[in-house]
């Protein structure tokens, strides 16, 4: 048996794995850094209690929704944009004003429908 | 014309397959093949091991053992002889990748890039089984084929036998996809033998959110560091990176559903099936297989031994911030080794998810054996 392959082998394989996921932990951790979403590498120190309650936006208006549109509905479409907003668009202040149904010819699923058939294309 | 029919029938009798377990030299090693490609349609419909490639794999070997049909991977013109251009071109395993890289989520390593170290020391298994398999006989190109079986990852092993030494292709498949199936026999009482129960309890804080930005860059990067380091492991790597683009870019929808579905599936039927009509009963039943079946699993316990051990030093540098359990993920097997992570982590702490935790390893696992793997290439090939 070719000791000298097999330590060559071992050493350099163990080595360079270890090497190039360091390197690649650096670079994550540099990205995510860039990007804000990384751990710094201090602790951000806690707000003030008071600050904290005084940054806390004022409650805002509640929605101006058209009559016949349940509260229940009005619930469903805010988390629809809530969860529309959070993905596209993260960290932005947005605030649903109204409510109020669209005129519109053809039948909303039937539009939604066609809408998906056709992406594709 | 009666004289005829009956010529006729003993001429069929003759060139029958059933004949050719007796009349061939060996033939009695058919129907053994047979009788193991059974045992792994068993292990795959009924005990459910990996039966997605386990099966396919059994259906390859049981055809290629069938007398006289001539449907081994290695007989020229046939339907599988073709199929199996793509093993030996090496063009099945980065497909298959491709379509790994649509199924992963890369958040959890983002969110916690140390996790790469746990996939690096898991690695550990292909190098110390290297030395093994050299010890018992086998060149250097036939011991890194066997020690790839540590990187617990069917499709990188394939690879790089394909490219060191493709006439133990069959033993090798067998032996990772069957070790892969086996991570959860296999791997908790290595997990509970190295780790004390207090270690095992440990509830590790809450990843952070991972940003779009990050997830996009991260394939990129990733290729761009792998690739230029370690060319031999590029083809691999950068096709489980263009997966995973495909689905966190968002607009490739219909391309990553693809390489997710029907082309991972389309190519997992083909690398199956090839795969398993390589076990020919002349080239697979030989002491040689038995010792790849062992060293196969001498290297799984060592990668998932490593993982655990470089887990116990990050808890202890952490001041016990890392629960040491999540290192035997770093062999790749995905998500089985993550999921394994996180039961045995229930046990001692039922209240304890470490799921998300494991998948950091887990999926740096098999970035980790892709790189091993282009080293083997390059230092061996």
């Amino acid at each position: 048996m070719d000791w000298n392959l097999a330590g060559a082998v071992i050493l350099s394989g163990l080595v360079i794995v270890f090497l190039i996921l360091g390197i690649l932990i650096c670079v994550v951790a540099i990205t995510g850094r860039l990007s804000g979403t990384g751990k710094s590498g201090k602790a951000a120190p806690a707000p003030a209690a008071v600050k904290a309650t005084a940054s806390v936006p004022a409650a805002k208006p509640a929605p101006a929704v058209q009559a016949g549109i349940s509260g229940e509905t009005v619930a469903v479409i805010s988390a629809a944009v809530a969860a529309l907003m959070d993905e596209q668009a993260p960290g932005m202040n947005y605030a649903v004003t109204g409510i109020r149904r669209k005129r519109f010819s053809r039948p909303v699923w039937g539009f939604a429908g066609m809408q998906q058939n056709t992406r594709p294309f | 014309m009666f004289q005829t029919f009956i010529d006729t029938l003993a001429d069929l009798a003759v060139k029958s397959g059933i004949a050719g377990f007796f009349a061939i030299d060996g033939g009695w090693k058919f129907a053994v093949m047979i009788l193991i490609s059974f045992v792994l349609m068993y292990l795959a419909i009924v005990r459910e091991f990996e039966p997605l490639l386990l099966l396919p794999i059994a259906f390859g070997m049981f055809l290629a053992n069938l007398p006289v049909a001539g449907l081994s991977s290695y007989i020229e013109g046939g339907l599988i002889y073709y199929l199996y251009q793509g093993v030996k071109m090496g063009i099945y395993p980065p497909l298959i990748f491709l379509g790994i890289g649509a199924m992963t989520d890369f958040g959890p390593l983002i969110a916690n890039p140390k996790s790469f170290l746990l996939g690096a020391a898991a690695q550990l298994g292909i190098f110390l089984t290297f030395i093994g398999a050299l010890l018992l006989g086998f060149t250097p190109q036939e011991a890194g084929s066997i020690g790839i079986i540590g990187g617990a990852d069917g499709p990188t092993a394939i690879f790089t036998t394909t490219k060191l030494a493709p006439h133990l292709l069959p033993s090798v498949a067998i032996a990772a996809y069957s070790y892969m199936a086996l991570v959860p026999i296999i791997q908790p009482p290595i997990m509970k033998a190295l780790t004390t129960q207090k270690e095992r309890m440990v509830v590790m804080e809450q990843l952070r959110p991972v940003s779009k930005r990050e997830r996009l860059l991260f394939p990129i990067i990733t290729t761009l560091v792998v690739s230029l380091l370690i060319p031999d492991a590029a083809v691999l790597v950068g096709m489980l990176m263009l997966g995973n683009l495909l689905k966190e870019s968002g607009v490739t929808e219909r391309l990553s559903k693809t390489a997710q579905n029907e082309l991972m599936n389309i190519i997992t039927i083909f690398l199956g099936v090839s795969v398993g009509a390589t076990s020919s009963a002349d080239r697979f039943l030989s002491p040689q297989t038995l010792y790849i079946i062992a060293l196969g699993l001498v290297a799984f316990s060592f990668g998932t031994a490593g993982g655990v051990l470089l887990g116990k030093v990050m808890y202890k540098l952490s001041g016990g911030k890392v629960n040491p359990l999540i290192g035997s993920a770093g062999v790749s097997a995905v998500p089985m080794a993550a999921r394994v992570s996180q039961r045995v982590g229930a046990e001692y702490n039922p209240a304890n998810f470490l799921l998300m935790h494991a998948m950091g390893p887990n999926v740096a696992g098999v970035i980790g054996s892709a790189v091993a793997a282009g080293v083997l290439i390059s230092i061996l090939g």
